[in-house]
C-alpha cells in the first residue's frame, strides 16, 4: 500500500537534449512529495520514468527497494493520474473506477464494492451511473483519483492534477488530496509548476531546473533557506542585491552592499563556497520589510514609495532606497499600513531574515 | 427591403434544392404511374409497378445480393481500416508516410481502373467472378475511406486514455477492444454506414466482377437496356429509399450520440 522510492543516478537524453542529468532522490514511504519546476525542467519526464512509460538512458529507480527495469507500467506498483484525467468517456463513473481491479482479475462484485467505497471517499457515491462528460472538472478529477487508487498502488503519481481547475477549486482540491493521502497512506508524487500548490500540500518539495535537482526539503526550509539562487527566485518573489563578502569570523559576516556595510549573523550564509572578496547575492523576501523599530533589526534608511498596489492580503510596494536610488525593491506591507505612492518611509529588516546566496 | 431579401434567399434555396432533387422527385413520381411509360401526363397513383418489382425474382434476389455485399464488405473494410488506423496512430513504423500514402491511394483511382485491374488479376490467378469478387472489389475501394475517417478521429487525447488503461493493468488487446474501439465507435459507425451506401450504389466494379449472381445496380442496368418503363422508376425509388434510410440511421446514431458531448466540451 505504500513504498519508498529511490532514484539512482537517473539520466535521460532525447537525441541531443539532456532532459535529466544524474538525478539522485529518495522519497520516504507515505510521504507526499511534490516535484516543482518550470515547464521543460524534466519533472514530468522523471515521473514518467517512475511510471514506466519512458525508459531512462541510464540509472535505475527502486520502488520499495526493488528495481523495475524493463517492467511495463501495468506490472509496477504505481498508478498515474494524468493531467487531463484520461477517463474512459464511454464508461460510467463506476465502470471507470472498476476498470483497474477488473483488469487485474478481481471479480465483478468485489471490484464494484471497492469502486463504491472509493467513490464514497471522494464524495461521488451518488454519481456512479453518470458518464464523465456529465461531471464538472473537479468531479472528474475525483473520479480519476478514485480510479487510480482502486488498484491499491504503493505509489500514486499525479501529473499536474490541478492544472485544469480554477483557482478556488484548486485550493479546495489541494486540501482534499492531502487529506486523502493521509487517509490511505500511499506515497504520493505530484508534479506541478505552482509553488503555492507545492507548499500547501508537500511533505517534501523537490525543486527542479534544467534536468537537475536544485533543492529538496520541507516547504518552509526550501522557501526561507533555499539552497540555490534559482530556488530562491522560483519559490516566490525575492529582492536580490549584489554584495561582496568583506570579512568573516565565527559568528558573523560583513558584506559590502549598495547600502553600505552590513553585518549579519553567519547563519545567513546559505553557501559554503564563498571566500573573502567573492561576490554574492543578498536575498530579501518582500514580506520581511518592516516599518517600525524593533530590536535586532537592520535599518535600511529612508525609502521612497515608487508605487503601491493592494493585493488582498498585503500591499505590494516598489521602493527606492535613498542609499541606492536606482534599484527598485519589492516589499509587502500589512493591509492597514497606509502606504501610498510618493510617500517617504523609514524601513528596516530583521537581520535573521536576510540570506546570502552564491551567484 | 428586408422582405425582398428574404424572398430572394428563399427563391435561391428553392432553385438549388430543385436542381438537386428534381430528378429524384421525377423518378419517384413516375414510379406511381398508372400507364406503361414514365412520361407526362401523370396518371395514377398506382402501386402496380412496385408489385411488379417485388414479384420479379431477379430483382428481389439482386436486392438481397446487394444488401449482403454492402453489409459484409463494409464490415471487412471497417475492420481493416480500423486496424490500419490504430497501427499508424499508435506505433512508430519505419516508412510510415509512404505506407500511409499507399493505403489512401485507391481513393484517387477511378473505380473503372480498379475494377478492370481486379478483373485481370482474378482471371490471372483463376478466380471466377462471383458476389465474393464483387465484395472484394468493394473492400478495395472502401478500406481507404474507412481508414481515413477512423484515422482522422484518433488524437493524442485518446493516447493518454489508452496509457491510463495500460497503466491500470490492461494488455494491448484489452486496450484496443475495451477502450480504443468503443471510444472511436461514433467514427467507426460513420465509416461503416458511408461504406454501406457506397457499396450499395456501386455499379462499375460490380458489373465487371459479377457473373450469374448480380447486385441491384447491375440488374437495373440490364433492365434499362430494354427501355424505360415505370418499373425501372419503381426499383430506382426502392434503391433511393434504402439509401435514405441508411443516411438517416447514420445521422441518428452519430449525431444523437455526439450531441451531449459536444455541448459539454
Amino acid at each position: 500500500m505504500t513504498a519508498r522510492v529511490e532514484f539512482k543516478q537517473i539520466k535521460k537524453r532525447f537525441d541531443d537534449f539532456v532532459a535529466l542529468d544524474e538525478i539522485n532522490l529518495d522519497i520516504e514511504a507515505g510521504d507526499y512529495a511534490v516535484l516543482l519546476g518550470p515547464s521543460g525542467c524534466g519533472k514530468t519526464t522523471l515521473l514518467m520514468i517512475l511510471a514506466g512509460f519512458i525508459p531512462p538512458t541510464a540509472g535505475d529507480v527502486l520502488i520499495g527497494g526493488q528495481s523495475y527495469q524493463h517492467v511495463p507500467p501495468s506490472k509496477r506498483p504505481t498508478t498515474t493520474m494524468f493531467q487531463d484525467y484520461a477517463l474512459f468517456p464511454h464508461m460510467t463513473v463506476a465502470a471507470n473506477v472498476m476498470f483497474g481491479p477488473r483488469m487485474r482479475g478481481i471479480s465483478r462484485r468485489h471490484a464494484a464494492n471497492r469502486a463504491m467505497d472509493l467513490l464514497e471517499m471522494v464524495n461521488l457515491a451518488g454519481s456512479h451511473r453518470k458518464k464523465p462528460h456529465e461531471l464538472s472538472g473537479g468531479q472528474r478529477q475525483r473520479v480519476a483519483l478514485a480510479r487510480a487508487l482502486a488498484v491499491e498502488p504503493d505509489v500514486l503519481l499525479l501529473d499536474e492534477p490541478l492544472g485544469a481547475l480554477d483557482l478556488k477549486l484548486r485550493r479546495q482540491m489541494q486540501d482534499e488530496l492531502k487529506a486523502i493521502q493521509r487517509k490511505v497512506g500511499t506515497t504520493f508524487i505530484h508534479v506541478t509548476h505552482d509553488q503555492e500548490e507545492a507548499m500547501a500540500i508537500a511533505d517534501k518539495i523537490v525543486v527542479m531546473n534544467h534536468g537537475r535537482i536544485e533543492d529538496s526539503g520541507s516547504a518552509d526550509r526550501v522557501y526561507l533557506r533555499p539552497a540555490t539562487r534559482f530556488t530562491a527566485e522560483f519559490m516566490g518573489e525575492i529582492n536580490l542585491i549584489p554584495v561582496k563578502l568583506s570579512s568573516q569570523n565565527g559568528s558573523s559576516i560583513c558584506l559590502q552592499s549598495p547600502f553600505g556595510v552590513l553585518e549579519l549573523p553567519s547563519s545567513a550564509l546559505l553557501t559554503d563556497t564563498l571566500r573573502q572578496g567573492d561576490t554574492a547575492q543578498l536575498g530579501i523576501r518582500p514580506e520581511h520589510f518592516r516599518l517600525t523599530d524593533r530590536t535586532n533589526a537592520l535599518s535600511l534608511g529612508i525609502a521612497t514609495v515608487k508605487s503601491a498596489a493592494f493585493f488582498g492580503a498585503y500591499v505590494r510596494a516598489l521602493l527606492s532606497l535613498e542609499a541606492d536610488p536606482d534599484r527598485l525593491l519589492i516589499a509587502h506591507f500589512p493591509q492597514d499600513s497606509g502606504i501610498s505612492e510618493g510617500q517617504r518611509i523609514s524601513i528596516e529588516i530583521y537581520r535573521t531574515s536576510i540570506i546570502v546566496l552564491s551567484n | 427591403m428586408h422582405r425582398l431579401r428574404t424572398i430572394g434567399v428563399a427563391g435561391y434555396l428553392l432553385l438549388l434544392y430543385g436542381f438537386i432533387f428534381l430528378p429524384v422527385v421525377t423518378l419517384v413520381l413516375f414510379s406511381f404511374q398508372e400507364g406503361r411509360f414514365p412520361i407526362p401526363p401523370f396518371n395514377g397513383p398506382s402501386l402496380k409497378w412496385y408489385q411488379a418489382v417485388f414479384s420479379d425474382n431477379k430483382l428481389t434476389s439482386a436486392l438481397f445480393n446487394s444488401l449482403m455485399v454492402a453489409l459484409i464488405s463494409s464490415l471487412v473494410s471497417c475492420l481493416l481500416g480500423f486496424l490500419a488506423a490504430y497501427g499508424f496512430a499508435r506505433y512508430r513504423l519505419p516508412g510510415a508516410a509512404p505506407i500511409k500514402a499507399a493505403i489512401t491511394a485507391p481513393l484517387t483511382v477511378s473505380y473503372l481502373i480498379i475494377g478492370f485491374g481486379l478483373l485481370v488479376t482474378f482471371n490471372m490467378i483463376g478466380v471466377s467472378r462471383s458476389l465474393l469478387t464483387v465484395g472484394i472489389g468493394h473492400v478495395v475501394i472502401n478500406t481507404p475511406l474507412c481508414f481515413a475517417i477512423i484515422y482522422a478521429s484518433m488524437g493524442d487525447h485518446q493516447l493518454n486514455i489508452e496509457r491510463a488503461a495500460r497503466d491500470l493493468g490492461a494488455n494491448d488487446w484489452q486496450v484496443m477492444l475495451r477502450v480504443t474501439a468503443p471510444m472511436l465507435l461514433p467514427s467507426i459507425i460513420a465509416a461503416y454506414f458511408l461504406s454501406v451506401t457506397f457499396s450499395w450504389d456501386e455499379f462499375i466494379i460490380a458489373f465487371l466482377l459479377s457473373r450469374f449472381d448480380v447486385t441491384l445496380p447491375v440488374e437495373i442496368w440490364s433492365l434499362l437496356r430494354s427501355g424505360l418503363n415505370p418499373k425501372t422508376n419503381a426499383v430506382g425509388s426502392v434503391v433511393f429509399l434504402i439509401s435514405v434510410v441508411i443516411v438517416l440511421l447514420l445521422e441518428f446514431i452519430i449525431f444523437r450520440r455526439g450531441a451531449p458531448r459536444d455541448r459539454k466540451s
